[in-house]
């Protein structure tokens, strides 16, 4: 697996765009890690009568009307955005792989149980599942809201390992492990696990662009990251105030949100035609 | 066919069954009950919150609940909103529902046009310029946030420039006496921001959908023989190859159903546009139960309808999918 793991990486290192999308968000996460280190502390009013100021040479991307340096607060944001997607991910992935092994492996009536479920599950668009799980609480903790993100997001990943693992379930080397009397948990993390991983890989990096979207969405309706902790889209929640008196308030995080979300989604294009050179 | 059809609405049916439990329990998982809210903001008498739980039926055990639930859902009856007491659910949706589709048809309409010609024309013009710059832009749109994006717009186009209203679905100075094609004109003027920005986040879709669908057919004998036979460029492309590539846009109208259903809770919101989405998001703000699980039993309807016509109109089209 590690062999051909590479050769796809250096395919997809060799795609433009995929390059382009890859180093974006090598020099977007450490920003993310670095900067905040010598930027104003995001939550440190300033003078509150001077309000929002448009960009300086002090405040590069201006300050928003508490007189806050935005560009600390945009780079602030990118750490809890990051964060968030990072470990929402890991957790739907694990879910969704744990289910799709399961579900493709036993087959029979579990299969049958598990995929319903997935199916229902797949047809009610993800913001609703989000909001009816989240507007129960005024100020939702960070835990929860990461937790809340992580189990609606392993559907989509269940559907897919369990199709990868059906199809390699008749492929020779695993019948030959059964037929050797290898136990079913050892056929599951030796020989079918590392298969899939490639299908797990594309669908990570592909679903961090999703969760950044719908954390800067969730927090813009004010039901996910809360103020004063600095986040995307609560950012644009509060320039949304100040439209034609501090435009800069609105472009930075917007402009912080959609570049972030191009690069892994540039990524994660570039490793699926690597990964499957017939749909380049 | 007609077999066939019957098997796949028994499904399509039955998953929504699961859909509605599934919603039910997601709305009871959360601790404390849809009252809690309301209790909280006025003071009101024990008794009287005993008295407003038994009118929502929020006494009695769970199971009895579920069932109650959906005899009700079965009639399309959601129960009163606590919002806007007296007020059914179902008028509420009723109401709210044509501006959305509205919305919807118009966005539809600019993807079905311009997203299926850009696809055509990244197909015809393979790996060049303007090829790899389209799909740049499609992805950067794709990567929008749509609340961003629409405030951008009202920003620009109707606080800087005053070209299009910021808000609302009408003018509400419109005189009385405004005639029907007026009226129509000034819906229309208040479309164009919402449905720009719906478009920009979903347009990426339809163009790699559609160029994808193409470059399969392109590379086949009948467009080269019918190059060969002297045709112009433009009945090769839209004549002969384009036909063959619909059926992927067929499958898009399923997939692209809820993207614009969600993407749209955040524009009309932006937008004041009046319709589900914006209902879901006043929603949200007064915790409004019962609004948020219609709107989401809705929703939920449209995207396995949308599967269903899909499937339905890819085997009437294509015999290769009817003996599966």
């Amino acid at each position: 697996m590690i062999g051909p793991l590479r050769e796809t990486l250096r395919r997809a290192w060799r795609d433009r765009s995929g390059r382009f999308g890859a180093i974006a968000l090598v020099l977007l996460a450490a920003a993310a890690i670095v900067a905040p280190l010598w930027l104003p502390d995001p939550s440190q009013m300033g003078d509150l009568l001077a309000g929002a100021t448009p960009p300086s040479a002090e405040h590069l991307f201006g300050t928003d009307r508490l007189n806050r340096d935005l560009l600390s607060r945009v780079a602030h944001g990118a750490r809890v955005s990051l964060g968030i997607a990072g470990l929402a991910v890991t957790l739907s992935l694990t879910i969704g792989t744990g289910v799709g092994l399961i579900a493709g492996y036993a087959g029979g009536i579990t299969d049958a149980i598990l995929m319903r479920l997935v199916d229902a599950a797949l047809a009610i668009p993800r913001l609703f599942i989000l909001l009816l799980l989240l507007v129960v609480w005024d100020r939702v903790p960070i835990w929860a809201f990461v937790t809340v993100i992580g189990v609606t997001g392993w559907f989509g990943t269940s559907r897919l390992v369990r199709g990868e693992v059906l199809r390699l379930k008749h492929e020779a080397y695993v019948q030959a492990a059964t037929a050797l009397g290898a136990a079913g948990r050892r056929t599951i993390f030796r020989h079918l696990l590392p298969n899939v991983l490639g299908v797990i890989l594309v669908s990570a990096t592909l679903a961090i662009g999703e969760v950044i979207l719908l954390e800067a969405g969730l927090s813009y309706l004010g039901v996910g990251i809360q103020p004063p902790t600095p986040s995307w889209g609560a950012m644009v929640l509060e320039a949304r105030d100040a439209l034609s008196t501090a435009p800069w308030t609105l472009l930075f995080p917007g402009l912080a949100i959609l570049l972030t979300v191009l690069s892994v989604n540039l990524v994660g294009d570039a490793l699926r035609a690597a990964f499957d050179p017939r749909s380049a | 066919m007609i077999g066939w059809l019957v098997r796949r609405v028994g499904q399509a049916a039955a998953t929504f069954a699961v859909v509605a439990v599934l919603l039910f329990v997601l709305m009871r998982l959360a601790p404390g009950d849809p009252l809690q809210r309301l209790t909280e903001e006025r003071t009101m008498a024990p008794a009287e919150v005993e008295r407003l739980r038994a009118v929502f039926g929020l006494d009695q055990p769970i199971g009895t609940q579920l069932g109650r639930f959906a005899a009700a859902a079965v009639r399309g009856d959601f129960g009163t909103s606590i919002e806007y007491r007296p007020v059914q659910v179902a008028d509420l949706v009723a109401n709210r529902l044509g501006p959305s589709l509205l919305l919807g048809a118009a966005v539809l309409l600019v993807n079905l046009t311009l997203g299926v010609w850009l696809g055509v024309l990244q197909a015809r013009r393979r790996g060049s310029g303007i090829d790899r710059w389209l799909t740049r832009l499609s992805l950067a749109g794709y990567a929008m946030p749509s609340f961003w994006l629409a405030l951008v717009l009202v920003s620009l186009f109707a606080i800087k420039w005053r070209w299009f209203p910021a808000a609302q679905m009408t003018d509400p100075l419109l005189p009385d006496s405004a005639g029907a094609l007026h009226r129509a004109l000034d819906i229309l003027h208040h479309l164009v921001l919402p449905t720009v920005t719906l478009s920009v986040v979903t347009i990426a879709a339809t163009m790699r959908y559609q160029r994808t669908a193409m470059l399969e057919v392109l590379r086949l004998d009948f467009v080269r023989s019918a190059r060969a036979r002297g045709l112009t460029e433009r009945r090769v492309i839209w004549g002969h190859a384009w036909r063959n590539a619909l059926f992927p846009i067929l499958t898009l109208i399923g997939l692209w159903l809820p993207i614009v259903v969600s993407g749209s809770v955040f524009v009309e919101s932006v937008f004041n546009w009046p319709g589900l989405g914006s209902l879901a998001y006043g929603a949200i703000a007064t915790r409004d139960y019962p609004v948020l699980m219609a709107t989401a039993m809705l929703v939920s309807a449209a995207v396995l309808l949308g599967g269903l016509l899909t499937d339905a109109g890819q085997r009437a089209l294509d015999p290769r999918t009817r003996s599966g």
